[in-house]
């Protein structure tokens, strides 16, 4: 014979693993949820480019960098030559 | 020394192309910063929040590329390596401009053509439409408001889709850090703006 503490815990039992089954925990669905729904926002978020002129802008200020480095090697050729 | 063309430049992976510049092919550097000027541009905005100096940075970054490209080993991917020089330059630019903090969440003034948040639609402003824009907008505020740490690991992830592994190289941080940095940021960020993302979600 089942006592009524038996069957009280057994229909706990049951229905705190129904209850699992069928409703995640709400913590986990809610930061589920939230994850979610920042990852989805942060994605959308407007993609910054660069603009029509900074090919034109990066193209001059890599021919000065060329053209520093070209002045550097000829100073150190030079330098050498002379010792 | 130029002997390889761009057309074959082109088809080559981004490690093959640094090779190629190191080797002295100088229209190698084109391809590099063709191929990453925009990724960088995007990545760099969230410090300057402004396009002038977002691409000044950018420039500079590219220009640190060329200088330092012999320092530059195979064992990492080349995005990496440079992610990282841009991370650095925008820490050092960021803490100037912390000194001096007038950031705006509105449109660059810089640059007519940001006009990012506009809606197609003027007459009907839907609902839908009005609460993602204040959600950007509220989430870009939220995305300045964090701290440093964080802000980088949840922009390099969530933003530039880097894999956890790359952000770890490129923060000089332990995977299990960056991965609770990200975590820690989007609680932070849904705590911020919970109030426009959540409230009409559910």
């Amino acid at each position: 014979m089942i006592s009524n503490k038996d069957y009280s815990s057994i229909l706990l039992g049951s229905i705190t693993s129904r209850e699992t089954q069928i409703r995640p925990k709400n913590k986990e669905l809610r930061s589920y949820r939230e994850e979610w729904d920042i990852k989805q926002l942060l994605s959308m978020l407007p993609k910054k480019k660069a603009s029509a002129n900074f090919d034109r802008k990066m193209a001059a200020a890599f021919s000065l960098e060329l053209e520093r480095e070209v002045r550097e090697n000829n100073a150190a050729i030079i330098n050498e030559k002379s010792h | 020394m130029d002997t390889v063309n761009v057309a074959t430049l082109q088809q080559m992976s981004d490690e093959d192309v640094m090779e190629q510049l190191q080797n002295g092919v100088i229209p190698a550097f084109d391809i590099i910063v063709h191929r990453f000027k925009d990724r960088l541009h995007n990545f760099l905005y969230r410090y300057t929040h402004n396009h002038e100096d977002c691409e000044d940075l950018v420039q500079e970054t590219f220009l640190r590329v060329y200088k330092s490209r012999q320092s530059y080993k195979r064992i990492a991917k080349l995005s990496t390596w440079i992610y990282t020089i841009a991370l650095n330059l925008a820490k050092t630019m960021y803490k100037k401009k912390q000194r001096m903090k007038t950031f705006s969440i509105h449109e660059d003034e810089s640059n007519p053509d940001d006009r990012a948040f506009d809606i197609e639609d003027t007459t009907i402003l839907q609902d839908e439409k009005l609460h993602l824009k204040n959600s950007m907008v509220e989430l870009e505020k939220a995305l300045a408001e964090l701290n440093d740490d964080f802000r980088e690991a949840i922009v390099l992830r969530d933003i530039q889709q880097l894999s956890y592994e790359e952000i770890s190289d490129i923060t000089d941080t332990p995977m299990g850090t960056v991965k609770s940095r990200i975590n820690r940021a989007r609680q932070q960020l849904q705590e911020t703006i919970g109030n426009y993302v959540y409230s009409e979600t559910i």
